[in-house]
């Protein structure tokens, strides 16, 4: 843990600073600068010395011993208050002392009372560490990389807001140059690369960058070096920066793992230097880094992506505008398709996208909504039970005790309560929070510096929660008790009229928070619950049920030609086919959601240009099976067939409206000018190919296996020296995971070279890429279910408290002739009128709130009615039955024994 | 009509007694001299504000190099009777205690504090 960040430091400055205010005029003027010095001056010397949490902890004496300064400098003004000013410790502390063991024993007298408390607080505080915790690392935690706000993408718009991230090299030279609005311009691209030389060849994300991509992100090497530019030199360029996991894992983690080779891809590469483990770009996945010439990296393999640096001070709009007006001379070096535009974006790999900080903070706003709806039903208890010490309360006031004692000592209650909801509430997000992670998906643990875990800002965060929510929740019966009118009290009158109007309007009001709070939850869950049921039926045009997914890697090495590579493919594809159970076998480049190779190319018929700007094609090569397996409905035309001529395709719905085709088969097809043209021969359905919320994927274009990359030259495959090409193998089987280790078996005894890169159910992958959306209702669902829970167990509580105080009244109706359903309706009437002004706050408070859900929502109005409306009956329903219990109890009442009752 | 001084208010008169200081100067000495009053910034100056109002202490004019809200404080020639004062009174309890056998007399009962 680093010594006491500055930010804190400033803010406790801040904070004292404001307190000061408190003080009397007077003192302000006399003392308040000196005051403020000398703090800041402990301040420092503490942050030298002491960790965080114990900053933090000093920090709080501090304030609370000037509040209590400032309440002492305004009571007494010109007294010498010898009395109550620091005392030399000992007296207080042996009073505080007794005070709590007093505390303490009256809590442990009520066991039941306390472990309700206890639970209900601690589970409430756990789930809020446990998301403060994930509000720490993704949001408040620094930003690894140095001057992080100043990082903009490059980017190329098209008049339709397709983006095209192309590099240009003499468009790098150019943005290098201006001075003035740029201080550093770097690219880089995220690709896969096999790594052999270990037990089994391993698929290993890994990415490409320009040498001053690294110091430009500010992080330094744990071991060795970083890139020079003397590392992009042909013949120079065999080297590599491997990830600290990497370094552990498979190079020992010795520090001799440096100037040792690696094979990727089959060639050698020297390990130049080890990334910390904080260092992770362009996401987690990444391990491997290696160096390129931007220039020559742009020319081959896909497109790079643009980094680059404001100049200090300059804000990005102000860049934009230069850029705009430099456009002009731009176009000369290189011309631009009318429409387009070149704009800056802020960088969103190191920083988090404002979609995750947007999802974070809603679950973290839920909790806090989930906290105050357990506060609320634990004061209502400790209200109600607060009724029982009223005479206590009463003659000790009686007694002269002063109030502040008293209050002091509901207090210590108070903070003894939260200090044992923090225990229990920490201990078990502790054991939670990994669980939390490991389903969290990828994108919510983001560019984290540190691992989520419960650590001292958390504990600090959450003994700090527990200890208000303690007190608070004696607030309540706090002001109850002291306002007690003594000689009631004292009379020893308890029950019947023990229930003032100010404490059943407080007991009123607080159900009432309870059920705004859960229906507001509830209505967030519903429409999460609407969005994830729409991501689930988007139409993905195949079946992946019964489809298992087998991604090899295989050697061109090995495998030289085409032919040779089909030809293995075809093998162990036949191989599989007779494998029991199978119900057909087919071999494409891609399988969604990976969806095969993703190019950008203007489409072109013998009609004509299809549209005036290039568009995001999705190449797939694959055998004529490949329709039937992934069940992927033809629409016109015919599927290709073993004897078709190289250059027959089937192209997707989507690419044939966007040919604007009337009848498309038998027309001819190119993608690109230099392209070859292509021949159509059936239009099949769109196929969601990059996975469910994408839809660039329905463009499709379908060609054989054996064509190789005959027929899409500029098709996006890997670096130019690339080595493993990756196949897909679609079996369609009734099960599925059982069938792999078959399918494993027969590959290898064909040939036990070719690694196997992933593999399971097609499900299983499409579902991952849905895992936030699944994430967040998730969660969403179990606060808003507990939220509920509580809330009904406060209408429960406070209904049964009703009936018990009003059991004379009933006695008396009921022996006047009131019919037991006359008492029901009493009854019921009394907690659902509460439940229904409680409703309709929540579904006010929703209707406010529910538009910061809007980008988290796939195609659904956050104003939704149906949600609303649905979500406020289930609550109303759920306070009914909560509502039943404490009505028939009362209509039980022998009216007898009640009128006998005091 | 002033004493029994409090702890704090003797020991920041003592601290003041031999050379002038500013408030964080104040804090260290008494925390190295008398760890166990805990003496916090805002109590510090609660004593120091009432000690300024009594006429015990006064403030001086800052060293030019200083932060500027920075204000060192010496005794008036009254604080510095009362810290003589408040010295007797526990000076009498001492010898009383010694009297009684409560303290050995003419030994010291606790080390010097060295730091």
């Amino acid at each position: 843990m680093s010594h006491g960040s500055p930010r804190l430091q400033a803010f406790v400055v801040r904070v004292y600073g404001a307190l000061l205010r408190l003080y009397p005029e007077e003192f302000q003027r006399a003392c308040g600068a000196p005051m403020l010095e000398t703090f800041e001056a402990v301040c420092r010397e503490r942050a030298a010395r002491l960790g965080t949490a114990a900053y933090a902890f000093a920090a709080l004496a501090d304030l609370g011993d000037a509040l209590s300064c400032a309440w002492h400098a305004r009571r007494a003004p010109g007294r010498c208050a010898v009395a109550k000013v620091e005392r030399a410790g000992d007296t207080r502390m042996m009073a505080l002392w007794h005070d709590s063991l007093h505390a303490g024993r009256r809590l442990l007298a009520q066991p039941a009372l306390v472990t309700f408390t206890v639970l209900t607080l601690g589970f409430a505080i756990a789930a809020n560490a446990a998301l403060f915790s994930i509000v720490d690392a993704v949001l408040l935690r620094p930003s690894p990389f140095a001057g992080s706000d100043r990082l903009v993408n490059v980017v190329n718009y098209s008049p339709r807001g397709f983006t095209y991230p192309g590099l240009n090299p003499d468009k790098l030279r150019e943005w290098r140059s201006q001075r003035d609005i740029f201080d550093a311009v770097e690219a880089y691209r995220p690709l896969a690369m096999v790594v052999t030389g270990g037990v089994e060849p391993q698929e290993v994300q890994a990415a490409q960058m320009s040498p001053g991509l690294v110091a430009l992100l500010g992080v330094p090497p744990h071991q060795g070096r970083l890139f020079t530019d003397a590392d992009t030199l042909e013949g120079r360029d065999r080297v590599v920066l491997v990830s600290e996991r990497f370094w552990r894992m498979h190079l020992g983690g010795e520090p001799s793992a440096v100037g040792r080779p690696i094979l990727i891809n089959g060639a050698s590469y020297e390990v130049i230097g080890v990334m910390p483990a904080r260092f992770h770009f362009p996401s987690l996945a990444q391990q491997l880094w290696l160096p390129m010439d931007p220039v020559r990296m742009s020319r081959s393999g896909g497109p790079a992506i643009t980094l680059a640096r404001l100049q200090e001070g300059l804000a990005i709009e102000a860049a934009q505008e230069r850029i705009n007006s430099i456009t002009a001379q731009l176009e000369q070096a290189q011309p631009i398709p009318s429409g387009w535009s070149i704009r800056l974006r802020p960088d969103t790999i190191t920083r988090p996208p404002e979609q995750v900080e947007r999802a974070v903070l809603v679950l973290f706003g839920a909790v806090g909504l989930v906290l105050l709806t357990a506060c609320a039903n634990v004061a209502n208890v400790l209200l109600s039970r607060a009724v029982d010490r009223r005479r206590e309360f009463a003659i000790r006031l009686a007694l002269g005790a002063g109030r502040g004692r008293l209050v002091r000592e509901l207090g210590l209650e108070g903070l003894l309560l939260g200090a044992s909801a923090a225990l229990v509430g920490l201990a078990a997000a502790h054991w939670s929070l990994e669980t939390l992670v490991r389903l969290a998906p990828a994108s919510l643990s983001f560019v984290t510096t540190t691992p989520i875990a419960v650590d001292g800002r958390v504990i600090a965060f959450g003994v700090l929660l527990a200890v208000i929510t303690g007190i608070v929740c004696n607030v309540p019966p706090a002001l109850r008790l002291l306002n007690a009118r003594g000689t009631e009290a004292l009379s020893g009158r308890t029950s019947s009229e023990a229930a003032t109007p100010l404490h059943r309007r407080m007991r009123a009001a607080l159900v009432v928070v309870e059920v705004g709070l859960s229906v507001m939850l509830l209505v967030g869950a519903a429409l999460m619950a609407r969005s994830f049921a729409q991501l689930n039926a988007i139409e993905l045009g195949f079946d992946p049920d019964n489809l298992l997914a087998v991604t090899l890697g295989i050697d061109s090495h090995r495998y030289e030609t085409v032919a040779s590579q089909v030809a293995l493919l075809e093998d162990v594809a036949a191989g599989v086919a007779r494998l029991p159970g199978v119900e057909g076998v087919a071999v494409s480049s891609g399988l969604p959601p990976h969806a095969g190779d993703l190019s950008f190319a203007a489409a072109e018929t013998d009609a004509g240009l299809c549209g005036d700007e290039p568009i995001g094609i999705v190449s797939n090569l694959v055998t004529p099976a490949y329709f039937h397996v992934a069940r992927i409905a033809l629409i016109e035309g015919r599927p290709l067939r073993e004897d078709d001529p190289r250059e027959a395709v089937v192209i997707s719905r989507a690419l044939a409206r966007h040919c604007r085709g009337e009848t498309l088969v038998g027309r001819r097809l190119r993608l690109g000018p230099a392209a070859p043209w292509l021949t159509i021969v059936g239009v099949s359905a769109d196929v969601r190919a990059l996975g469910l919320k994408n839809e660039r994927g329905d463009l499709s274009v379908y060609s054989a296996l054996s064509a190789g990359t005959f027929l899409l030259p500029n098709m996006a495959t890997r670096i130019g020296d690339s080595r493993f090409v990756s196949r897909r193998l679609a079996v369609r089987t009734d099960r599925p995971g059982a069938l792999l280790p078959d399918v494993k078996r027969l590959l290898w005894s064909i040939d036990a070279t070719v690694p196997v890169l992933s593999a399971g159910p097609a499900t299983e992958f499409m579902a991952d890429t849905i895992r936030s959306e699944r994430f967040m209702l998730t969660l969403m669902t179990l606060f808003s279910t507990v939220a509920l829970a509580l809330a009904s167990a406060g209408i429960f509580g406070v209904l049964a408290y009703a009936v018990a105080q009003r059991t004379r009244e009933i006695g008396l109706r009921m022996a006047l002739g009131a019919t037991p359903r006359a008492v029901l309706r009493l009854v019921v009437g009394q907690g659902m009128a509460l439940a229904g002004i409680g409703v309709l706050v929540g579904l006010a408070g929703a209707f406010a709130l529910s538009r910061l859900l809007a980008s988290l929502l796939y195609e659904v109005d956050p104003r939704d009615p149906i949600a609303f409306a649905m979500m406020g009956g289930v609550v109303l329903t759920v306070t009914l039955l909560a509502c039943a219990v404490p009505a028939i109890r009362a209509c039980r009442i022998d009216p007898a024994t009640a009128l006998r009752h005091d | 009509m002033f004493l029994p001084l409090t702890p704090a208010e003797f020991n920041v008169l003592l601290s003041l007694a031999d050379a002038q200081r500013h408030g964080y100067a104040i804090l260290l000495e008494i925390e190295q001299r008398s760890p166990e009053l805990r003496l916090r910034t805002g109590t510090l100056y609660t004593v120091l504000k009432r000690m300024l109002d009594h006429g015990w202490v006064e403030e001086v004019a800052a060293e030019k190099r200083d932060d500027p809200r920075r204000r060192y404080y010496r005794l008036t020639p009254l604080g510095r009777a009362v810290a003589r004062a408040e010295a007797a009174r526990l000076e009498s309890l001492v010898a009383v205690a010694r009297q009684r056998r409560v303290l050995s007399a003419g030994r010291r009962l606790t080390p010097e504090k060295g730091r």
